[in-house]
């Protein structure tokens, strides 16, 4: 006996599928497509918020929210956007969508947002959702482009919380502001690497980043 | 319709123009009330915290309150009065702090109506748990940084010449230059240090090089030295005229 709910998946199997190749959309951003360490895009945010754990992980999820929805919100208007106003669309939608988000940032966690202030506005000019929407988003459906967003949005969120995690307890001895490097040690002369909180810190945890990744996968610049 | 058809595209931009416009309008709107909680929990915060409220724990570390624990303690330990440039405190009749902002609100917007500074000032006291005993005054600062307004308050000791401790908002100064401003290594260097040099007014000083005067200058912050200018203007202005009769008046006890 088949329960309603197999029955309505059964329709929507169509609008609403999770084989390999839609997994592939998820996966690839996240190591072999990464939009940070292969696609080197989205440089500015992964230097400028990721000197503490928490404040990546909040930027991360704006982005996948700004991301998720601007790629669904533009496949839904592909067929109705004039190609000739294309990318001055899909920067409106963006836009309005990034100020939504930090409204609610403001809303809701108010002292992360402050942490972040301007950061979450510059997602508009974060490179990763418009080349997404403009390479991806014009040209699928929904459902595919919901998930090519999401999987960039991790792929991003990833590297931006592994660089947030050696800057902070590198830089701070901390995770989550939680002194994890007991005062023994500092006693015993240890310090912090004052490096790691400042942007070339994250340059050098980049580089290291991309490195380790290249060797790796085995993956050279065409 | 023809996709390519200049009235589609006219027509397209409109749609999308206003729809995105009512959803940003809609969110800002709906979530005000949220925001301005937030804003006034953090401008109470601060002020607090300028005058070492809630009391420190052992280890120095300040206990983190929420909004309710956070009003209950301002409005049980700090008291709002109004000064004008005289240093005599008015409007005492008003019994409620908001009655009080409102006036204060109201009489700038008359100054700055008829191109005027305005005469009114406002001080927060520190009272003590119980009795009326003033255990810190924090004066207001206003000014300009490079990109807009700066705001912040100077606490002093109940000898009205030594800094307990400052509050800097700097809300559209640039992350890791200008907004340093209002971060623990430049606010901490203002305290203990005297508003007062042979018995008269000397403001804090801040400064590229402090030199031998120490004891009235702070160091500016590197790469941002509107900002920084712009702090000592608004520190100058409240200390040798917006409060400049209060603080003598305090000072003489």
């Amino acid at each position: 006996m088949s329960s309603p709910a197999t029955e309505i998946q059964a329709q929507r199997e169509p609008l609403i599928s999770f084989g390999k190749k839609e997994r592939g959309f998820v996966v690839d951003p996240l190591s072999d497509n990464n939009p940070i360490t292969v696609q080197v895009l989205g440089i500015c945010s992964a230097l400028a918020v990721t000197v503490q754990f928490n404040l990546a992980l909040t930027m991360t999820a704006a982005v996948i929210a700004v991301l998720a929805a601007s790629n669904v919100s533009i496949s839904l208007l592909r067929n109705f956007i004039p190609s000739s106003i294309r990318i001055i669309v899909q920067l409106s939608v963006i836009a309005s969508l990034v100020i939504v988000v930090d409204q609610v940032l403001k809303a809701f966690v108010y002292d992360l947002a402050v942490q972040l202030s301007v950061f979450v506005g510059l997602i508009i000019t974060n490179c990763i959702i418009m080349g997404r929407a403009e390479a991806f988003a014009m040209a699928n459906k929904p459902w595919p482009s919901f998930l090519d967003a999401l999987g960039n949005g991790l792929g991003y969120g990833a590297i931006l919380c592994l660089v947030a995690l050696f800057r902070e307890i590198l830089g701070s001895g901390a995770l989550f502001g939680i002194k994890l490097v007991p005062q023994a040690v500092y006693d015993f002369g240890y310090a912090d690497m004052g490096l790691m909180v400042i942007a070339p810190g994250a340059f050098i945890i980049l580089g290291l980043i991309i490195w380790a990744q290249r060797t790796w996968t085995g993956y050279a610049e065409a | 319709m023809d996709k390519g058809s200049t009235t589609y595209i006219v027509g397209f931009a409109a749609v999308v123009c206003i729809v995105c416009s009512l959803g940003v309008a809609g969110a800002s709107m709906g979530l005000r009330p949220l925001q301005e909680a937030n804003e006034l929990a953090a401008f109470q915060t601060s002020i607090l915290n300028a005058v070492d409220l809630p009391a420190k724990d052992e280890a120095g570390n300040r206990p983190s309150l929420d909004k309710k624990e956070t009003q209950a303690l301002f409005d049980k330990r700090l008291k709002l009065i109004l000064v004008d440039d005289k240093g005599e405190e008015v409007h005492a009749d008003l019994e409620d702090p908001e009655a009080k902002k409102a006036k204060l609100a109201e009489l700038r917007a008359a100054a700055t109506k008829k191109g005027e500074d305005a005469t009114v000032h406002p001080v927060y006291l520190r009272v003590a748990e119980s009795g009326d005993t003033v255990e810190a005054y924090a004066i207001e600062l206003q000014g300009n940084g490079l990109w807009g307004p700066l705001s912040g308050y100077i606490a002093l000791e109940p000898d009205g010449k030594t800094v307990m401790s400052v509050a800097f908002d700097a809300p559209k100064e640039t992350p890791g230059l200008g907004a340093e401003i209002t971060k623990a290594p430049f606010k901490q260097q203002w305290v203990g240090k005297s508003i007062v040099e042979g018995g008269k007014l000397a403001p804090i000083d801040v400064s590229k090089s402090c030199g031998g005067d120490a004891a009235h200058c702070v160091d500016g912050v590197s790469g941002a030295t509107i900002t920084s200018r712009g702090v000592d203007a608004m520190v100058e202005r409240a200390i040798n005229v917006e409060y400049a009769n209060y603080l003598k008046k305090i000072q003489e006890g």
